[in-house]
């Protein structure tokens, strides 16, 4: 082997380039949790928890997606169907000159910007398969909120380095409303057919649901898409959170944070005997851990603790509890990573 | 709490291998590969291969070479892995540098960088492994499961093939 001392300049060129070029190169801070998640993995069917957990709290997911299906006007959408190529959807040239229902935000027609703080969907490797989860988003932009957090959601990536999104790169959102019992959101182009294209739906109608209930309108509404203002796809509701969302999700502090201590650490969780679990970790290394209690069980309520922290960089990683001794699919888990100046 | 009972001792060596050799193994396979999301995929892999292998493995030194193993094989084929360079569209190599680094020489770096990146793969892997890697000739044949003499001849080639882009660089 070559040493320092006898290479040619050539060849210490070369290992100064290679190094220097490598150094620019900075791993994200979450690698070691990612492969944890794949080194529990179980196969998917192996889901008792799951299972046990929507059959018990059946009544619960039935308020939430009977919201859904009593707004949804039954087969009374039909005919927009057949005549949205003649009228009632936007299309792309005329977002702004359209004439709103009375459910549509003034916004709509001379668009200023504004700051926004909209919830966003993407999905991460949750130990179950991919499964949504969320972020918020704090965005300037001169869309309404709805068609602002699809947007976010189609053209920006997850600031957590666990979430992806299922939306190919490449489309937009011309435009959201509420027409007819849903609400209707219409993209530039069609979107590529990708893994999962009914979760990558579920990715959107969870945006734009939550978008529109977090700027005071209908949240329980079914979504229809069209592309171009055309093809508009049957409503689309929202699927049993039990079984589409992580069910442990964490909203602050959002991934790299910079915030003074006390830092409050809340989120949602869907877990059994509403139990989280938590750890703090710096470095890798578990500093402290403990469990708390969300508000209710089994079905997704907020749960929050406080931590009392000195200087520097964490992560804290939340988890529901593994009632199966380890026989069924790995607990769920959201993480963060921040800093406490 | 998340873990662990069974592999719990995979698991603790997991932990400690990534604290040693995550980020240099990265950093590695991006220049294997010119794409640093595609890159900690490829280590990613590596770590949850060996994870699955630990206890035909046990030995620390015999990771270390698993890993890296792992990491050329795993950066070599995956450009046949449509589904992960579909979703990390081509970056620029060490994407995104400072201003700072620029100034201190990062273009001329990144143009032997670019050169390396238009040399056959075993030639570039030979020289990542020796310039960037640091490891010996032994190490290298066995990262790329090819004998010593050939581990010589692709890195002087591969050198050969620099030397203009390097000329440039002086």
């Amino acid at each position: 082997m070559s040493t320092p001392e006898n290479w040619t300049p050539q060849e210490r060129q070369l290992h100064d380039a290679l190094h220097r070029s490598a150094e620019r190169v900075q791993p994200g801070p979450d690698g070691l949790a990612r492969i944890r998640r794949r080194t529990a993995v179980v196969p998917m069917w192996r889901r008792p928890v799951v299972l046990g957990l929507a059959g018990a709290t059946a009544l619960a997911a039935a308020v939430i997606v009977g919201g859904v299906i009593a707004l949804n006007d039954g087969d009374d959408d039909a005919p927009v169907a057949s005549q949205t190529s003649t009228s009632p959807a936007p299309s792309p040239s005329d977002t702004t000159a359209q004439t709103a229902p009375p459910t549509t935000p003034p916004a709509e027609t001379t668009p200023p910007a504004q700051s926004l703080t909209v919830p966003v969907y993407y999905v991460a490797d949750s130990g179950d398969g991919l499964r949504l989860v969320r972020e918020f988003h704090a965005i300037e932009t001169s869309l309404t909120p709805i068609a602002a957090a699809v947007n976010e959601m189609l053209t920006a990536p997850p600031a957590d380095p666990d979430y992806r999104s299922l939306w190919a790169p490449g489309v937009e959102v011309t435009a959201a409303d509420l027409a007819d019992g849903a609400i209707v959101v219409d993209l530039s182009a069609p979107p590529t057919a990708g893994e999962d294209p009914d979760l990558a739906a579920q990715q959107l109608v969870y945006t734009a649901t939550a978008a529109a209930a977090s700027a005071g309108q209908d949240g329980s509404l079914p979504v229809r898409i069209t592309v171009g203002g055309q093809d508009p796809s049957e409503p689309i509701g929202r699927t049993d959170p039990l079984e589409v969302r992580q069910l442990v999700q964490l909203n602050d502090p959002a991934e790299g944070a910079t915030l003074p201590s006390p830092v409050t650490v809340t989120g949602e969780a869907a877990v059994y005997e509403a139990n989280v679990l938590w750890e703090l970790r710096r470095d890798g290394e578990v500093v402290d851990s403990g469990n708390t209690t969300a508000e209710e069980c089994c079905t997704f309520s907020p749960f929050s603790l406080e931590l009392d922290l000195e200087p520097g960089a964490y992560q804290i990683v939340v988890s529901e509890s593994d009632e199966s001794g380890g026989e069924g699919r790995p607990p769920m888990s959201d993480s963060r990573t921040f800093t406490v100046e | 709490m998340v873990q662990d009972r069974t592999g719990s001792e995979a698991d603790d060596a997991i932990t400690d291998l990534y604290a040693a050799h995550y980020v240099r193994l990265v950093r590695l396979a991006t220049l294997l590969l010119g794409n640093e999301a595609v890159a900690e995929e490829v280590v990613q892999d590596a770590f949850v291969a060996l994870h699955s292998r630990w206890r035909r493995l046990r030995e620390p030194a015999a990771a270390v070479a698993y890993l890296r193993t792992s990491v050329v094989h795993g950066s070599r084929s995956v450009q046949r892995r449509r589904g992960v360079a579909a979703r990390h569209p081509d970056e620029p190599p060490g994407h995104a540098p400072s201003a700072e680094q620029v100034a201190v020489g990062g273009a001329a770096a990144d143009a032997v960088v670019e050169a390396l990146r238009g040399l056959p793969h075993r030639q570039r892997e030979a020289l990542v492994l020796r310039y960037y890697g640091g490891l010996s000739e032994a190490e290298i044949a066995s990262a790329m499961k090819i004998s010593n003499g050939a581990v010589k001849s692709h890195a002087s080639r591969g050198l050969a093939g620099l030397r203009e882009a390097m000329a440039d660089w002086s």
